[in-house]
């Protein structure tokens, strides 16, 4: 299974390639919306972890238009911080999940353990 | 013998003395009605009485046959018949049709007409009606008052020629006068009627407060809007001394103003006088005009708005701006601190992951995810303080409140071993409040109790009403608060328990202040805490 890391921050970026690779994922990362766009063209991840809040383009958008490209790709969003309304919204245009930070490594498994049963 | 010699010369003497005689008593009787009539139609207020009492001293006096009084429309610019009268049986006045030449001589040229034959008068040659009324005399003046001409006063005789003398032409001017000046007097008082009623019409319709106030310091008129503020009936308060008035409740603070006003004669504007008290405050934009004749001072009317609720709405959106500023400012920096959070608390994770056989790092691993958790806790309740939004205020029943509150609350109270006590006070509390927003305080004063009360104890709920405002206490007979955190406990952060984020109480703090409304604490250490929630009440609202 292979899994796109979308954040700006690239310590991020680190550390969730370096558990998912552990837990023998197959790990890509983008610190854009335009990167990870091209990520998603190029080598068609099976999921990706998209944070909300990014500079030029935010996780919302990019959200929108990976399901535009494949609405199987599944998306969970990763906020630094909690807003209900954000959350409803990324669940109605098709998110998978949502998630806050500092993300819980085991839950954050389960949810793509969950994606990848369904 | 010589008859007594009677000469012819008086005879005639006699005649005409005789007929002198007749003339001067019938010229006094004449003045008699006309003094009578001056004094009677100058009481009159009744424009259509006071025509037909004019027709009656006409008719009286001068022998018409028909008569008329005409009265001109500014608006429709006519002339036309208000009154008429006529000594034939069955004829109807309203027949008689004024000729143009008369109105053109009368009433544009304000001239009195006296006509002894129509027919051959050179004046109304040609003129129609005076030819199919057949008219033989007729008389008309107009009706002048000092400013202008009202109208015209018309006698006709179509029996006769020479019906009418030049006295009597001038006895008819005498009349027309006197019956112009009280017209005149009549539209005056008509038109100070109407302006009156227009004034005050304006003046029961104003949101102000409007009170006059004469030289002497006598309350000369209020308007419906300053008897409310005020409280008192208007005709009760005519005429009694100012001071008496603003003596009351919560006015005073306005004597000081109002004194130098009246004595020196001076205007006063003031945009906001804080009368009233903490828990009935009333704000008002004063406004005192000095009232003056000529140079001399005659008393002041005084103006009043009543500005309180205007005030704290916008304090109320001065308060949401800021909450706003604030909650934005806070959102962000939350952002930019639980990033670093997460990479701290995901390395952390990734560390226990790898070295869980190695007890040390394992241990240190999983503190530092603690703690991470702990600060992110804090910025997560802070997230809560930074988003308190402005209320959405209705009008609520505070008791229903507290009973929604208590059911929701019934279990926890029962498992902590808690015995609730309610003391409501008999009267219907109506305030504005959010119901939601006020949960929270009230969910978050209970917990505080049953914190403070962990063997159990007594928590009991009273309210009563205190002036304008409703008031519900919260009493626990915990430990108590220490007289030196007292005064730390509104504020954000501030805590004494080992866990929790120190917000409750602040958030709860800025709930009832955007209520308008006031926290309060009392503590005795080792016998319980009172906190008390002041509310203002809806105005009229208790029942």
């Amino acid at each position: 299974m292979r899994i796109l890391v979308v954040d700006d921050e690239q310590e991020i970026c680190n550390f969730l390639q370096e558990f998912l690779t552990k837990k023998k994922y197959e790990v890509v990362t983008a610190l854009d919306a335009e990167a990870a766009l091209q990520a998603v063209k190029e080598s068609r991840p099976h999921l990706v972890l998209v944070d909300i809040r990014m500079p030029e383009k935010d996780g919302v958008t990019l959200l929108k238009e990976i399901k535009a490209i494949d609405r199987e790709i599944g998306v969970i969003m990763v906020t630094a911080i909690r807003d209900e309304k954000i959350a409803k919204r990324t669940m109605q245009l098709g998110a998978d999940g949502y998630i806050t930070k500092p993300i819980d490594l085991d839950y954050l498994e389960t949810n793509i353990l969950v994606k990848r049963l369904l | 013998m010589t008859e007594p010699k009677v000469s012819h010369e008086e005879t005639i003497v006699e005649t005409l003395a005789q007929e002198d005689l007749k003339r001067l008593l019938d010229d006094h009787q004449k003045l008699l009605v006309l003094y009578g009539f001056a004094n009677i139609v100058s009481a009159i207020l009744d424009r259509e009485k006071l025509l037909n009492e004019v027709m009656n001293v006409v008719f009286g006096l001068i022998h018409a046959e028909r008569g008329a009084i005409f009265l001109y429309d500014a608006i429709t610019q006519k002339l036309t018949p208000r009154v008429w009268r006529s000594r034939q049986a069955g004829e109807k006045g309203n027949e008689i049709v004024l000729s143009n030449t008369v109105v053109d001589l009368a009433f544009r040229g304000h001239k009195s007409i006296l006509c002894l034959d129509a027919m051959v008068d050179e004046r109304f040659k040609g003129s129609q009606s005076i030819q199919i009324q057949s008219i033989r005399s007729c008389m008309c003046v107009p009706l002048e008052s000092q400013r202008r001409t009202l109208g015209l006063l018309y006698v006709d005789s179509r029996l006769a020629a020479g019906s009418f003398s030049r006295e009597e032409l001038t006895l008819l001017s005498g009349i027309a006068n006197q019956t112009a000046v009280v017209l005149e007097n009549i539209e005056l008082v008509q038109r100070l009627s109407e302006e009156r009623k227009r004034v005050e019409a304006i003046l029961n319709t104003l949101t102000v407060s409007i009170l006059s106030v004469d030289g002497r310091g006598a309350v000369s008129y209020m308007n419906p809007q300053a008897e409310k503020l005020f409280g008192v009936k208007a005709a009760e308060w005519l005429y009694r001394p100012y001071t008496d008035l603003f003596e009351k409740n919560p006015f005073q603070p306005l004597l000081g103003l109002l004194g130098p006003a009246l004595s020196e004669g001076k205007g006063i504007r003031l945009e906001e006088v804080a009368c009233g008290e903490l828990d009935r405050p009333l704000l008002l934009q004063v406004n005192i005009v000095p009232m003056r004749e000529g140079l001399i001072p005659k008393g002041i009317l005084v103006v009043l708005d009543d500005i309180t609720e205007k005030k704290t709405l916008e304090r109320q959106i001065a308060s949401a701006e800021k909450l706003s500023a604030i909650g934005e400012m806070t959102a962000g920096l939350i952002h930019e601190i639980n990033n670093p959070l997460n990479i701290i608390s995901g390395r952390a994770q990734l560390l226990l992951f790898e070295k869980k056989d190695d007890p040390d790092i394992a241990k240190a691993a999983r503190i530092i995810r603690e703690q991470v958790d702990r600060a992110s806790a804090i910025t997560d309740h802070l997230l809560d303080f930074a988003r308190q939004k402005p209320p959405k205020l209705e009008v609520l029943s505070l008791h229903d409140l507290l009973e929604k509150f208590l059911e929701t609350m019934d279990n926890s109270f029962v498992s902590h071993q808690i015995r609730l006590e309610k003391k409501f006070v008999p009267l219907s509390l109506r305030i504005w409040g959010d119901a939601g927003q006020l949960e929270e305080v009230l969910v978050n004063l209970a917990v505080n109790a049953m914190q403070a009360m962990p063997q159990g104890g007594r928590f009991t709920i009273t309210t009563q009403k205190v002036k304008e405002a409703a008031e519900v206490s919260f009493t626990d007979t915990g430990c108590g608060i220490p007289p030196e955190h007292l005064s730390k406990i509104f504020v954000p952060f501030f805590t004494t328990k080992g866990r929790g984020t120190g917000l409750g109480l602040s958030i709860a703090h800025g709930i009832m202040e955007n209520h308008g409304g006031v926290i309060r604490v009392q503590s005795q250490m080792r016998q319980g805490t009172t906190f008390t929630l002041v509310f203002p009440l809806v105005r009229g609202g208790e029942s």
